[in-house]
């Protein structure tokens, strides 16, 4: 409550001639947009093929995860709040022209002035986790049932399901599906923050350009991969699968485009 | 023909019971009073709830007309045939046969949806998802030749000639005069209807409320559906089958069959137009599954047992097959556990709703 206090207070400063990094009290929008990726390759469901570790092939038909607690971080070391919560899904990206737009969330009424970082909750923050679908209304990122795991009381946070070519035949036969959620002593969400100097000036639009890579989610590099071959499928119940997923998707995967 | 005076008999009949009112020359409706009562639904704490729909909010008098004309055969062309007629009270709303028949035996060319718990589905209707709303859907049966086989223009025509609907839609809608009597009107007023269709109390419901409890093979049946014992093994259902309304209401392949060949259903791709969406169909309820067979798109499948070895077996690969659709390894208890499960999804209460029932029935 104090530092809400604290955030509208630097918030009027702004009217009386405080520095050049305070925000000002007009507003803008800002676009999140998310890129994905395979490695250099566009990431794109169903159409796309790609190269994995061992001469195995992989094919993807889903790739989503949650993020919370999406704020901007201003010059002035002010935080502002963009959204709570949006599920970053790359399941109709069915294309190289869905994949090169990327996926999009628009946050108007965005204080104007000079932004130095964007921070993001990857996974479903421990506050809204503790809510369920029904909790929400319909369209809501979090009323979607089948992102919800009604015995565990948690969000499926993250879910990669696709087909692997285990031996290089051109046959995709084998399932893959990895999903994970919150167990009980098993935190899996984790805020990171990301440098980009952005400014958001009044009726205006400006885009914040992030990139997501897969690969590094699955295959951080050639000695560390799930290997299809011992595993593809993971409920949140094999730490060394799950541990190499969220770690790699918050330390590694996201990045701002360049 | 005989039925048709018969229904005219039995609706007439049901009108007399309605406070008097009546037809004014020319169809004029205006001297009759028109105080719309909402309609609040007793909707259940672990839906999501429902959405508001601003253009057709439900009313006493919406909800009671869309019943009538649900049940009545002047829907269709040779008064046979209605709504009920394929969408069965007894079997949880829908038919028993592998596909429904409309006016003259006419084959149709799939299962009948189960309908429960319509009013939340927020994403598309039909095992094809083309229509996007209720008051969308109940414009279809009534010019499908395969189905009620008529036209609107004169199902119109029958409903503002009638002597008691025009009364029913001035107290439903306010419609000033009989001629104003429209297929939207009439889509509305079965729309609300269908709104009213919560099914929410199964066994399964009452042990979530900690009102029942299962049996040890119901137990494990539930275990295996949900993936929860680290010792059963996992079913995979609840990937697709989960929440409140055991669907996602998303489309999946769920692995009947090869669909990267020849297909005598595409499903959503027919309206998608996307080559990935082949053989993709839309998830089903699973509420009241034990009495809803025939099951699957093309009914298929006329029993569980047959519906569980074809999910063990683990599907036939295609390349937009659900990657969740694999080998289950159930062995016979497994399989004969995972049916007790799907019977706690039967809810009798909806069965016997009496204001679900056909009005024209004493
Ligand atoms: C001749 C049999 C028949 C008649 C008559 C009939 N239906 Fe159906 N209904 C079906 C079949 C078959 C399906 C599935 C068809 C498909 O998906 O292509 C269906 C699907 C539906 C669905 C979609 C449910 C969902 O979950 O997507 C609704 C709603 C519905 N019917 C309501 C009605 C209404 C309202 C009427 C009367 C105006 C009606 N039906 C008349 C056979 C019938
Ligand atoms: C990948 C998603 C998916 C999974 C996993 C799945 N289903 Fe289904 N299920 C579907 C779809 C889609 C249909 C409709 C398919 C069609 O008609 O072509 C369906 C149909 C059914 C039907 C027939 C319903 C009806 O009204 O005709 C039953 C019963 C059923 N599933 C039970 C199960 C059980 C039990 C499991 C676990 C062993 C399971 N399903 C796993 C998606 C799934």
């Amino acid at each position: 409550m104090i530092a809400l206090l604290g955030l509208s207070l630097t918030f009027f400063s702004a009217d009386c001639g405080g520095s050049e990094d305070d925000l000002v009290d007009e507003f803008g929008e800002v676009e999140l947009n998310f890129q994905g990726f395979f490695g250099a390759d566009p990431l794109v469901m169903l159409a796309n093929e790609y190269d994995y570790e061992a001469g195995m092939d992989v094919r993807f038909q889903l790739f989503q995860f949650y993020v919370s607690e999406i704020n901007l971080i201003a010059k002035s070391g002010e935080k502002v709040r963009l959204g709570e919560i949006e599920l970053v899904n790359f399941e109709n990206i069915q294309s190289e022209d869905a994949a090169s737009k990327g996926l999009s969330f628009s946050y108007s009424n965005i204080p104007a002035g000079e932004y130095r970082a964007i921070e993001m909750g990857i996974g479903v923050s421990g506050d809204l986790n503790e809510k369920a679908p029904a909790d929400y209304p319909v369209g809501h990122p979090l009323a979607f049932q089948g992102n919800y795991w009604s015995g565990l009381s948690s969000y499926i946070f993250t879910k990669i399901e696709g087909n692997a070519d285990l031996n290089g035949d051109g046959d995709f036969t084998e399932k893959l599906t990895f999903h994970i959620g919150e167990k009980e002593d098993v935190p899996l969400y984790q805020t990171i923050s990301l440098d980009y100097e952005l400014s958001v000036s009044k009726d205006q639009s400006s885009v914040l350009p992030l990139s997501v890579d897969l690969k590094q989610v699955i295959s951080p590099s050639s000695t560390n991969f799930l290997d299809f071959r011992e595993v593809s499928q993971d409920h949140t119940n094999q730490a060394s699968v799950y541990t190499l997923i969220v770690d790699n998707l918050q330390k590694n995967a996201i990045r701002v485009r360049q | 023909m005989r039925i048709f005076v018969g229904i005219l008999i039995v609706s007439i009949f049901w009108f007399a019971c309605q406070p008097q009112a009546s037809v004014g020359p020319n169809g004029d409706l205006s001297a009759i009073p028109y105080k719309p009562i909402p309609l609040e639904l007793n909707e259940p704490g672990r839906f999501v709830k429902m959405q508001v729909f601003e253009d057709n909010p439900l009313t006493e008098a919406g909800v009671d007309l869309g019943r009538m004309l649900f049940y009545d055969p002047i829907l269709s062309r040779d008064s046979t045939r209605s709504c009920s007629s394929c969408h069965l009270q007894a079997f949880g709303f829908s038919d028993t046969t592998q596909v429904s028949f409309g006016i003259e035996n006419r084959m149709g060319k799939r299962n009948a949806i189960a309908l429960t718990n319509l009013g939340y589905h927020y994403t598309q209707f039909f095992w094809d998802g083309r229509v996007a709303s209720l008051e969308e859907q109940a414009l279809i049966p009534v010019e499908d030749s395969l189905e009620l086989g008529t036209t609107w223009e004169e199902v119109e025509r029958k409903l503002r000639e009638h002597p008691t609907y025009p009364i029913a839609f001035r107290a439903a809608f306010g419609i000033e005069n009989a001629k104003d009597i429209d297929r939207y009107w009439v889509a509305k007023a079965i729309a609300q209807f269908e709104r009213t269709f919560i099914s929410a109390n199964s066994k399964f419901d009452q042990v979530l409320d900690g009102k029942a409890t299962l049996t040890a093979a119901e137990e494990r049946g539930r275990l295996i559906f949900f993936d929860e014992s680290e010792i059963l093994p996992t079913g995979e259902c609840a990937h697709c089958h989960v929440g409140p309304l055991l669907t996602t209401l998303t489309f999946f392949n769920n692995g009947l069959d090869n669909t990267d060949q020849a297909l005598r259903d595409v499903g959503l791709s027919l309206i998608s137009g996307n080559e990935f969406d082949r053989g993709k169909f839309k998830t089903p309820s699973l509420r009241n599954i034990a009495l809803t067979a025939p099951y699957m798109h093309d009914g298929r499948f006329s029993t569980l047992d047959e519906v569980i070895e074809q999910y063990n077996k683990g599907g036939h690969y295609s390349k937009n097959e659900s990657p969740n659709i694999r080998p289950l390894g159930l062995n016979e208890s497994d399989k004969a556990d995972l049916i007790a499960f799907l019977h706690t999804l039967t809810d009798t209460s909806y069965l016997e709703r009496q204001d679900l029932s056909n009005p024209f029935l004493p």
